[in-house]
């Protein structure tokens, strides 16, 4: 990952200085495309890769001729990218400026007595160093809504003094967060490669709690009154804020994939869950008595951390179509009661949606 | 903490006295107290809010405080003085309206709210008709229980009835657990209104018996003290301290922590576990089969070696004992059961407690402690243990005071006592002789019992029980007792009782009936 960041840092260097140079350079050497479709390669060399394409009776601003190339740029495609590389003189001819006449060796040779180079997609892995473009698009909104699956456990117990002896409470949860997930997102990109998120997804879902408690007989020690019960209506929530950075790969023209990752705030993790148990005995012999358990909600937040990625399908005017999956983690640490519990936040998520750039 | 605490509220109350009572009886009407408007009285509600009308009524509470009408009763203050409130309670021709009270509420000194009763215009004749003397009388009447007797002072006041006005003396009796306070018209005479005043909770404490043990304590909470009076059985159990006289004294604790009397303790708990033993196994609802009031007392007489049951007033009697030899006796569970197993003979056969009829009554009463301790101790020997021997428990020097399973391994009178009829003691009845051996003859029927329920050979005749369990042997004992014997009954027909009871829970040819009568041939009864 560094090594290509790196590039790309100097890349952006490379392209300033260039930008730069272009501009001090001036309109000095303009050069027109003779051929139907004239490869523009990564270095000035027939056997170099073919990066790009110029078509016939495009003009274009040499910076400067090396050998029998020329260095041009191209002008930004539709998502904003110009391509750099070497035109073979063979392909294109000069137009003089004004007053100048070309130059010697220069001339156009005839179409057909060159050779047809199909124009090759540029290999993976090498790019053409991209510069910092006026008219590139580097802010984006994304939205999504797909699936979310989270499930987990948590359980808590506790005791409490009666009839000279101690009762106990024991909780166990089952939580299912899984369900339709949305996901907002706003992002930055510094460079075509590296950018920056900040996203938004809440969460909620269902616990379904177990319990089992015992309280202690008026009369005899060591002979308590059992009772269980459950509560399948119980409510957790929990809302994702995160902060990723995003690197950018472009696939195909059309398609781009990207990575991110960062960090993730769980604001306000929150489930409902036993707060106390009130009891009222029946009567004698007591063995049994009424159990009314009263239940709260709790929260916390917590910071945790996500990874994920997606693909972009660009569309026209700036719109793509957006798959994105992310898995965050995070663990909150709620005070039910005096007591600590620990619930996990966060989980796998997908969704599609639409990113729009700006 | 997490639970919170809900208990019924009790069947009985208490009342705070020490003195000596005779049978309780069952509870009076309990009447409603003075939640929302129980009397109905003429009285206006009020509630008047800042402005003209707060004014004028402030200014009419002020006018009948100078006229003594209105008496301030209680200042509560808010905030340093911030917010003040002002209770009165109402009189008229200077006697006080029971239940009337006129409330001003200021904030900075301003009058912000006045609400309560307002009554006026009581034209009420204050002359009364009917003495004192006569409305106490009318006060006690309705009122079963012997032990209600006078408390407090009487007071003349006006009573708001729906009818209007009264002029009446207010009137209460009481006794433990209860204080009833009466309306009696000082010119009619009839009583206008009667309620319940006191407020009583149960509550379960922990106590250490005498061998050093924890128990716990059903108890009740009433103006500030605990009282060794169990409300949350059916049946009311009282433990009583005699003190060495013929009184019979309310024993209390502080903070329901009791640690000073194991004694008291160990009567109270185990006179309790009797009642469960007898309701869970034998469904029988106490003494009586009607939950009548259980009444237990300690440290009677003077180094007084012996338990007894009084069947006068049903009441329950233990000395300490010798201290060179005993433990107090309630420190044995077998002998608080033993003594309440008197009781219910005392409800049901009835058996005569003199020759063989008494002879059976012992046994019944060791039968039954003796299979209380197997279900509510664990097996095995030793204190608080459960075994085939009777008042184990107070002996210093640990041994039986009569043995179920071995009676002749217990000396007494020169000799032992009898596993076999052919064994018995024959004894003028009379008190030198033990009523014709009553105690000592027991053991042939409790032997018989063991035989039946734990099996074995018999010493005397060599004759061998399959046993069949305790819990089949005690429901056999338990219905032959209760519904087959009678006052005069002897061993012989003990047999034949056992063996109708028998046969009307298993079957005249079943097991169990076989070896009902195989055990008492073992014993000789034939």
């Amino acid at each position: 990952m560094t090594k290509t960041r790196t590039l790309h840092k100097y890349g952006i260097l490379f392209g300033a200085i260039l930008a730069l140079a272009a501009f001090s350079f001036g309109a000095d050497l303009r050069i027109e495309v003779t051929v139907r479709s004239a490869n523009v390669r990564l270095n000035p060399a027939l056997d170099s890769p073919v990066v790009g394409n110029a078509a016939m009776g495009l003009v274009l601003n040499a910076e400067k001729k090396t050998g029998e190339w020329y260095l041009v740029e191209l002008p930004p495609d539709a998502n904003g990218v110009a391509v750099r590389g070497y035109l073979h003189e063979s392909v294109v001819r000069e137009i003089p400026a004004e007053g100048k006449a070309p130059k010697a060796g220069m001339e156009p040779k005839p179409a057909s007595a060159r050779p047809a180079v199909k124009a090759a997609k540029p290999a993976t892995g090498k790019k053409a160093p991209a510069r910092v473009a006026s008219a590139r698009k580097k802010l984006y909104i994304r939205l999504g809504a797909g699936y979310a699956t989270k499930s987990f456990d948590y359980d808590n117990s506790w005791s409490f003094p009666m009839y000279g002896e101690s009762g106990s409470a024991s909780e166990k949860y089952a939580v299912d967060a899984s369900g339709v997930a949305f996901d907002v997102g706003v992002g930055f990109m510094i460079t075509p490669a590296l950018g920056v998120e900040l996203s938004f997804t809440p969460a909620s879902g269902k616990s379904k709690g177990t319990f089992e408690a015992t309280f202690p007989h008026p009369f005899y020690f060591d002979l308590p009154r059992e009772k269980s019960w459950t509560n399948n209506g119980l409510k957790y929530s929990a809302s994702e804020i995160s902060l990723d950075l995003v690197y950018a790969i472009p696939v195909t023209r059309r398609i781009g994939a990207y990575f991110c990752a960062g960090g993730t705030y769980f604001m306000g993790v929150k489930i409902e869950s036993l707060k106390s148990v009130d009891w009222a005995e029946i009567g004698y012999p007591y063995f049994d008595l009424n159990v009314t358990p009263q239940y709260a909600s709790y929260s916390a937040s917590a910071f945790g951390f996500n990874a994920g990625g997606g693909l972009d399908y660009r569309l026209s005017g700036g719109m793509a179509v957006n798959l994105n999956a992310r898995y965050s983690s995070g663990s909150a640490k709620l005070k039910i009661e005096g007591n600590k519990v620990t619930v996990p936040a966060g989980g796998l998520r997908a969704t599609a949606g639409i990113k729009f750039a700006f | 903490m997490k639970g919170t605490i809900k208990v019924k509220m009790a069947l009985g109350t208490l009342a705070l006295m020490a003195f000596t009572f005779s049978a309780g009886s069952g509870q009076d009407g309990r009447t409603a107290g003075r939640e929302g408007d129980a009397r109905g009285g003429p009285g206006r509600s009020v509630q008047a809010t800042r402005g003209d009308r707060a004014e004028a009524l402030s200014r009419y509470m002020d006018r009948e405080i100078s006229k003594g009408n209105l008496r301030l009763a209680l200042t509560q203050s808010e905030d340093n003085g911030t917010r003040v409130h002002e209770r009165y309670n109402v009189f008229a021709k200077g006697l006080q309206v029971w239940g009337a009270q006129l409330l001003r509420h200021r904030l900075n000194g301003e009058v912000y709210l006045i609400n309560g009763e307002l009554h006026s215009a009581i034209d009420v004749d204050v002359t009364p008709t009917v003495t004192q003397s006569q409305a106490e009388q009318m006060a006690r009447t309705g009122l079963a229980d012997p032990s209600f007797r006078l408390a407090g002072t009487v007071e003349l006041m006006i009573f708001p009835a729906a009818d209007g006005y009264h002029f009446t003396y207010r009137i209460a009796y009481a006794k433990f657990g209860s204080r009833i306070v009466t309306f009696v018209d000082a010119k009619t005479g009839g009583i206008l209104f009667r309620f319940e005043e006191l407020q009583t909770s149960s509550a379960i404490g922990i106590g250490t018996g005498y061998l050093g043990d924890t128990k716990k304590m059903s108890t009740s909470f009433e103006d500030n003290t605990y009282y060794a009076v169990d409300l949350m059985r059916p049946a009311q159990i009282t433990t009583g301290d005699s003190r060495h006289g013929n009184t019979v004294y309310y024993v209390t604790d502080d903070d329901n922590n009791w640690t000073s009397d194991g004694t008291v303790v160990d009567g109270h708990a185990y006179l309790g576990w009797t009642y469960d033993y007898f309701y869970m196994v034998h469904s029988r609802k106490g003494m009586d089969d009607k939950n009548r009031e259980l009444v237990l007392a300690v440290h009677v007489g003077t180094n007084f070696e012996n338990a007894y049951f009084d069947s006068s007033n049903k009441w329950m009697f233990f000395g300490d004992g010798n201290p060179a030899e005993n433990y107090p006796y309630t420190t044995a569970l077998d002998i608080v059961a033993h003594e309440f197993t008197h009781g219910v003979t005392d409800a049901t056969s009835g058996l005569i407690y003199a020759s063989e009829s008494g002879a059976l009554n012992e046994a019944f009463s060791d039968i039954m402690a003796v299979s209380c301790e197997f279900f509510q101790q664990p097996e095995g020997s030793g204190y608080r243990m459960a075994e085939w021997w009777q008042g184990e428990d107070i002996e210093k020097r640990f041994g039986p005071g009569r043995s179920l399973e071995n009676p002749s391994m217990v000396h007494v009178w020169g000799s032992t006592y009898p596993d076999h009829y052919s064994r018995r003691w024959i004894l003028p009845v009379d008190s030198g002789h033990d009523w014709g051996g009553v105690h000592l003859n027991s053991t042939i029927p409790s032997h018989w019992y063991y035989l039946l329920a734990h099996g074995g050979m018999n010493r005397t005749s060599h004759m061998t029980v399959d046993g069949i369990g305790l819990s089949k042997a005690e429901k056999i004992a338990y219905r032959a007792w209760v519904y087959y014997l009678h006052p005069s009954s002897n061993f012989k027909g003990a047999r034949t009782a056992s063996l109708q009871a028998a046969a009307d829970i298993y079957g005249s040819g079943s097991t169990e009936a076989g070896a009902t009568a195989r055990a008492w041939s073992a014993v000789g009864v034939n």
